[in-house]
């Protein structure tokens, strides 16, 4: 602990603390454009210059720590009149006719919507207007005049990306998004370009974000103080009505999301921050969601096929489902869970299928399977930022983890040995590539060198440095392309080095719903794979080759898909945004989810749907009077603790599912949000 | 249809567009303005006419992108067809009043060409004031010097020009003793609510062109209605031309910003030009 004076204020700064640190926790106000909580301390824009008694120089408080006894003054009018000069040299190039207006209050309160122009020329005009740092600071400086001349650089507004939209003529060059795609995200897509005054942000060379290794997560958007960096779709989307905390369903790492509603419809999603576990998210839950989840191609309206399908009423569609499932005998009906639905719908969906003494039942997920299952209890349980080797088997860091790879870019700050093995678009940090034909063999090799068999040296290396030291180990679907023994091989690797297993599921929900026992428990079969002898089908989610034998099909999806054409009964399912619950993480967390706006159409959540169909089929149970139960049941379910003996993994057809990490529900992202169809276009070509 | 014979960038988000339309250029009278349409799903914009040329069959507008709308039209390009109708309105009444202020902002500075043009013609002394908030967004400012007996400049960061708006302009010339008959303001309905009343403190009529949403620009479907001296009264065939003092500003403004929040939503949904549909 350090005592130090701020301002006449006696504070007492934390290990570590700065003094911009102290004095913010202490509520002293101390302008600062470059520094940003996320990001390590900077110096950039030396707005923040205080004085501290016994030191020569101004110095900058967010770059300096407060040691003991220092005696600081932040508001003195040498130093305000300082920051004046700086912060308009700041704005002689930053279009700020508006902040220094005399008649801003006025036409503030008649120009209520900001003027949608291509070009941001003042605060009208700027999609930062209601939330601008500069024109805080200008405030709070008392900034009235502007004594340089006025220059607009009359730079090209770069809009030929997916989503970001640039417009460096509005850029202060604080240098934020460099930071943080750098020191955060471990991307480096942008650095500052060109010297002194034609000093810029840019890519190399310039070329579009798309080709630059930008991974498009939006980091540099959430920490930009101007509106130099935009989400196009969303710029002028201004203030939302509502905030709602909810949890993203797009990949297992489950971030909790802020998500911006204006009149029932989403605007915008933010990391939740600090405060629920991440400040930093991916392309699909940052941009996604907004087209994703309000796509014209949901599903409104219950029907059911009268030689075609017909719009019904949800009682009638329910009887009518019913009635289809009598028909049959139990182990003539699969029921296939889609890892986009969260805990309730998944618990149901498994409470029908017993109720009706049926055990065909599966994840529609390559990874979900009982010995996938069984890894994460295989070894140690650490965070992956604390670990001293990370190996990542299998997987692709921009979709399916790009949030975990943060933490895996701190170990790596933070000295850890990161190991790609089998990786597309593996990381240029990574200090081992390892491009194996066959991530199973080496697993094989690996789990032998580390039981003491001879090897060749690059496994033998790779044996000792999993030997000494914490060992995270991600490992995604390259691990289970065989017929599981590589599985198997990874939990004697991982249960040998004590190593904490991640499994980056291809599926949101995997976990959550491998824990619910959403698999055949031993006489039945995995749907799936293998339909032999089933001619119904319960389905939650869009499935690739359905044979011929299955007779009926019972769709309870979320958007339209040919699958229409073969359904007899379709039941139009909420979107996660639109539900509550729960799911779990691929790190084994329980994450809550909050409607954010009312069901699509006539939709309902799928525990809602199910909890029906229990009804009407006339099994005991059924009747819910809300979630909060449902939640309860299927908690108590997950903490039972012995999970069923599961299935065997191998073996069936072979049904090629389309990348879960690509889908929401078994539907192409890209298919409804073109922008992340150009995407992910790129990085096939970029691997290839 | 007509056609776009120049679309040139005047200033970052303001655009000329000059239209071959010899039947409008034969007609046209200074204060009257037409009705843009961008494309088959855009909007009706009512557009001050900034200026026509008989001989060559041609009349030019100048605007502001402010929206999907004008900014649809912005991406057309010389040779590209849009609908048009022109030209609408009562044409001001131009006579010698004595010395005649003339002031512009935003897309004004380019439209207010013709009455000041027209005002000088009829003898008057021509006194014109531009504004914008910074230097880089001025510009028509050589043809609209040419024709004034004395111009001035207002940036609102003072980076050219003295620093303010056309309303400390006028200001400061009744504080020097300049006599002013009447003034004309074109800019944005907020630049021309100010300066009307900026005129009226000093006792001087005003008149401006109110460019109110409009549907059909012809008096038949009411879009377009404002309250002047306590009357309501449609801005596409009573006006645009309005006295600045009796206008019920408040009520314009609320009326400009109904549709606020499907303004927003439209531009999210610009998709029909970019191929990226939301929903």
């Amino acid at each position: 602990m350090a005592s130090v004076t701020i301002d006449g204020q006696s504070i007492e700064a934390g290990e570590g603390e700065t003094i911009l640190d102290a004095a913010e926790r202490a509520d002293i106000f101390i302008p600062t454009l470059c520094n940003h909580p996320d990001l390590p301390a900077f110096g950039g824009c030396r707005m923040c210059l205080v004085k501290v008694e016994g030191m020569g120089s101004y110095v900058p408080a967010c770059s300096t720590p407060a040691r003991d006894g220092m005696v600081i003054h932040s508001d003195i009018e040498e130093l305000n009149r300082l920051r004046r000069n700086i912060l308009e040299l700041i704005l002689s190039e930053h279009p700020s006719g508006c902040i220094i207006c005399d008649d801003r209050e006025l036409c503030f309160d008649y120009h209520r919507a900001p003027s949608k122009a291509g070009r941001t020329t003042g605060c009208r005009f700027c999609p930062e207007k209601d939330e601008c740092d500069l024109y805080d600071i200008a405030a709070s400086l008392d900034i009235e005049d502007i004594r340089l001349p006025i220059e607009y650089r009359e730079r090209e507004v770069r809009r030929d990306d997916p989503f970001i939209e640039r417009d460096y003529n509005l850029c202060i060059l604080c240098g934020r998004c460099v930071r943080v795609c750098d020191e955060i995200r471990g991307v480096h897509a942008v650095d500052f370009v060109n010297r002194g005054h034609e000093t810029t942000i840019g890519t190399a060379f310039q070329a579009p974000l798309l080709d630059s290794g930008c991974i498009f997560c939006g980091a540099c958007i959430d920490v930009c103080p101007t509106g130099a960096l935009s989400e196009r779709r969303m710029k002028w989307g201004g203030s939302p009505e509502q905030r709602i905390t909810t949890t993203c369903m797009l990949c297992p790492v489950g971030c909790s999301i802020e998500v911006d509603v204006t009149r029932d419809r989403i605007l915008n999603v933010h990391a939740a921050g600090p405060g629920h576990g991440t400040t930093q998210l991916c392309v699909k839950g940052r941009f996604t969601l907004p087209a994703l989840m309000q796509h014209h191609e949901r599903l409104a309206r219950p029907m059911v096929r009268d030689d075609v399908l017909k719009a019904a009423s949800w009682d009638d569609a329910i009887g009518a489902a019913a009635e289809l499932l009598r028909r049959y005998e139990p182990h003539e009906i699969g029921f296939v869970v889609s890892p986009g639905m969260i805990n309730e719908g998944g618990y149901m969906l498994r409470k029908i299928a017993h109720a009706l003494e049926c055990d065909n039942v599966g994840v529609a997920s390559g990874m979900a399977t009982a010995g996938a299952l069984q890894t994460i209890t295989s070894g140690g349980s650490i965070d992956i930022a604390s670990a001293d080797v990370v190996l990542l088997l299998g997987v692709d860091l921009r979709i399916t983890t790009a949030v975990l790879a943060v933490s895996v870019y701190q170990a790596k700050k933070n000295g850890a040995r990161v190991v790609t093995i089998g990786c597309d678009g593996a990381p240029r940090w990574a200090d081992h590539a390892i491009a194996t034909p066959s991530v199973p063999n080496f697993l094989d090799g690996l789990q032998a060198a580390l039981s003491g068999e001879a090897c060749n040296n690059d496994v033998a290396t790779m044996a000792e440095h999993l030997q000494n030291g914490s060992v995270a180990i991600l490992y995604g679907p390259g691990v289970m392309a065989d017929d599981g023994t590589a599985i198997a091989s990874l939990a004697g690797v991982a249960s040998s080095c004590n190593g904490t297993v991640i499994p980056c599921w291809d599926g949101a929900n995997v976990q959550g719903l491998l824990m619910l026992d959403c698999l055949p428990g031993g006489h039945g079969n995995n749907p799936v794979r293998d339909m032999t002898g089933l001619k119904a089908l319960y389905l939650t989610q869009p499935l690739p080759d359905i044979p011929e034998h299955v007779e009926t099909i019972i769709l309870q999806d979320v958007y339209t898909s040919n699958l229409l054409e073969r359904a007899d009964v379709v039941l139009p399912a909420a979107s996660f945004s639109e539900e509550q619950g729960s799911m779990l993480t691929c790190t084994g967390e329980r994450r809550i989810l909050q409607p954010c706006t009312t069901p699509a159409g006539q939709s309902r959540p799928d525990w809602d749907i199910l909890s029906r169909l229990g009804v009407a089929l006339g099994c005991d149970g059924f009747a819910y009077d809300d979630v909060a139960a449902v939640t309860e049941e299927a908690m108590d379910h997950i903490a039972g603790g012995k999970k069923r003996p599961g299935e065997n993994d191998a073996g069936g057809e072979e049904r090629m599912l389309p990348d879960g990490m690509l889908c929401y529900r078994g539907h192409a992202i890209g298919a409804k949000v073109p922008d992340f169809a150009r995407l992910v276009e790129q990085w096939r070509d970029d691997d290839a | 249809m007509h056609e776009i014979v120049a679309m040139r960038d005047v200033a970052p988000n303001v655009h000329e567009l000059v239209i071959d339309a010899p039947d409008v250029a034969a007609k046209a009278q200074p204060g009257q303005f037409a009705v843009v349409i961008p494309d088959e799903l855009g909007e009706r914009i009512p557009m001050s006419l900034a200026g026509w040329d008989r001989d060559e069959g041609t009349v030019s507008i100048f605007f502001l992108e402010a929206g999907v709308s004008t900014m649809k039209l912005a991406q057309h390009e010389a040779g590209d067809e849009i609908d048009f109708m022109a030209p609408l309105g009562t044409p001001a009444t131009i006579k010698q009043y004595g010395t005649v202020f003339v002031g512009g902002g935003c897309y004004g500075v380019g439209a207010i060409y013709p009455i000041l043009a027209a005002m000088k013609e009829a003898g008057n002394q021509v006194i014109t004031a531009i504004e914008a908030r910074s230097d880089f967004l001025l510009y028509n400012e050589s043809k609209l010097r040419e024709r004034s007996d004395m111009f001035f400049r207002a940036t609102s960061d003072g980076s050219i020009g003295s620093r303010g708006k056309v309303k400390d302009v006028l200001r400061s010339l009744v504080e020097q003793g300049e006599t002013i008959d009447r003034c004309y303001f074109m800019g944005c309905t907020f630049m021309m609510m100010v300066s009307s009343r900026a005129a009226g403190e000093h006792g001087i009529p005003s008149f401006v062109y109110l460019n109110p949403l409009m549907v059909d620009a012809t008096g038949m479907c009411g879009v377009c209605r404002v309250t002047v001296n306590g009357e309501t009264r449609f801005a596409c065939v009573d006006g645009p031309e309005f006295p600045g003092s009796q206008v019920d500003w408040e009520e314009l403004f609320h009326r400009k910003s109904q549709y606020a929040p499907y303004e927003r939503e439209a531009y999210r949904h610009t998709c029909r030009l970019r191929g990226d549909r939301d929903d």
